[in-house]
């Protein structure tokens, strides 16, 4: 029996003008999976990603999130989805707690002002930012927004988050925080992620899959473990090098 | 939608232009009160005045204020609501929510009318309450058309509906300007088009003149000698750009 995807993209394609930003994308994503999407600046890894989170459609093809498609229920569909979409652009004059506390009124499953204070206080522990969750936004630091965006994806207790050049800016200590936040929610909550990178190192570390893509296109698709196999000796970089100069 | 709602209520209230305009609008309204307080008369056009009176003062200090608020404040707010908020990247969170892009634009709209009848409102009260402390009361008034004269409570009813309707050409601006900031590049640019538009309108058609002439136009509304159509205009342009904006939400591609 066929697995049921957490993500499904099937033949999505984008173009702009006469420009193909995406081009025949098909992969899925399993329960409980992160799997790393990996390409050269262009290659139109956040225009999928855009597209995923309903803010662009697709000329064509089809995108479901837990067997939702996103282009007929879109609502339904991202009910089931946090996201970082590029870097995440918080209210400035908003404290971290603020913030959260606003977005979380736009979530059909806390209805009360009581459930939304709960789930706000869980995801701040969550990305242990409740000792400055009173603070504004501004005075952060580039890794302490990192987290409060990844606590603001958890706030609608989705079953997959999108993550767009997530270690982007951040120091070695930020990068390991991160990463060990990406597991700790798969292993507790089962979530799955879709994580946008150049980081190869750092996506080996916590993916099982990887979708690679060069100007719109699928380059490659497999486990973690088959890539390495390929890439053999020569690593994952010089391996994703060629197959971007192929 | 009341979540919705509630949610783009406190995000306006929280950002400081909006506290910083209604702090700087209410003191320049208080300035113009003073301004016409040690005025003798008021001036419906450049040839009608009357005296200024407790009864009257408040239509008078509507002249002065229109301009600030329908060619600066309002487009400030708009934009910085419509615009703003989107092209600083700032709404990208609340876009990739559960919820209708259609829903999200009726509630700026809605909170956008409802700060707006605040301003209204505001103008009004200081205008009732500074003519009563600054002017003598009459037990009759004037307005533009001499022949109609009215006492004190109809004087108090004839100024509310003359705010009422000024309250109206707010609402189609509105919808204009929401618009054009849906439409623009980014808010220095919506906020310049939009006064262009809002200036342009009268060169246009006489019928759009109540964007920029909006005093005058209520002065000849209220007096009965207004010759061009008003609410058939003023409920096209806010129905359309409404209803217009709400279709280039629910379709545009969200690239910020």
């Amino acid at each position: 029996m066929r697995q049921e995807m957490i993500l499904e993209v099937g033949g999505v394609t984008k173009t702009a003008g006469r420009r193909t930003l995406v081009k025949e994308l098909s992969f899925g994503v399993r329960p409980g999976e992160v799997c790393g999407f990996v390409g050269p600046n262009g290659a139109g890894k956040t225009t999928l990603i855009r597209m995923i989170t309903g803010l662009i459609k697709p000329d064509s093809g089809q995108i479901r999130i837990d067997g939702v498609d996103v282009r007929q229920d879109r609502i339904a569909a991202l009910s089931r989805v946090g996201a970082i979409v590029e870097s995440p652009i918080f209210f400035p004059y908003m404290s971290g707690r603020g913030n959260l506390l606003n977005l979380a009124r736009l979530h059909g499953n806390l209805h009360t002002s009581a459930q939304r204070k709960a789930r706000v206080e869980e995801v701040l522990a969550i990305v242990d930012l409740s000792g400055r969750g009173s603070d504004k936004v501004k005075t952060y630091s580039l890794g302490m927004k990192q987290r409060l965006g990844i606590a603001q994806a958890l706030l609608g207790s989705p079953k997959l988050i999108i993550l767009d050049e997530p270690a982007n800016g951040l120091d070695p200590m930020g990068i390991r925080d991160l990463r060990n936040l990406i597991l700790k929610l798969r292993d507790e909550q089962g979530i799955s992620f879709f994580i946008s990178s150049h980081l190869l190192d750092e996506l080996q570390r916590i993916c099982s899959r990887f979708v690679i893509i060069k100007e719109g296109g699928m380059v490659w698709q497999g486990t973690s473990g088959e890539w390495v196999d390929i890439a053999g000796t020569r690593g994952l970089e010089e391996h994703f090098v060629e197959l971007m100069t192929r | 939608m009341n979540s919705l709602i509630q949610s783009e209520w406190q995000r306006m209230w929280k950002r400081k232009k909006t506290l910083i305009s209604l702090i700087l609008f209410t003191a320049i309204v208080l300035f113009d009160c003073l301004f016409l307080g040690v005025q003798r008369f008021g001036a419906f056009d450049n040839i009608h005045t009357a005296p200024l009176t407790a009864q009257n003062f408040s239509v008078f200090l509507l002249k002065e204020v229109s301009f600030l608020l329908t060619l600066i404040v309002a487009p400030l707010l708009i934009v910085d609501s419509i615009n703003g908020e989107y092209t600083a990247g700032q709404l990208r969170l609340v876009l990739i929510r559960p919820i209708s892009f259609a829903r999200l634009f009726a509630a700026k709209w809605l909170n956008l009318a409802f700060m707006l009848l605040l301003f209204t409102a505001i103008t009004f009260m200081i205008g009732e309450f500074a003519g009563h402390l600054l002017k003598p009361a009459a037990d009759s008034v004037r307005y533009l058309n001499p022949a109609q004269v009215y006492d004190r409570s109809e004087a108090f009813i004839y100024a509310l509906q003359s705010y009422g309707l000024f309250y109206l050409i707010v609402l189609a601006e509105l919808s204009l300007v929401g618009l054009v900031s849906s439409l623009m590049p980014n808010a220095l640019v919506s906020f310049f088009v939009s006064l262009g538009v809002l200036i342009g309108a009268l060169y246009i058609s006489d019928t759009l003149g109540f964007f920029l002439m909006s005093a005058s136009v209520i002065f000849q509304l209220m007096a009965g000698s207004y010759a061009a159509p008003f609410y058939g205009p003023v409920l096209v342009c806010t129905g359309i750009g409404f209803l217009a904006t709400m279709g280039v939400w629910q379709r545009r591609s969200w690239t910020r």
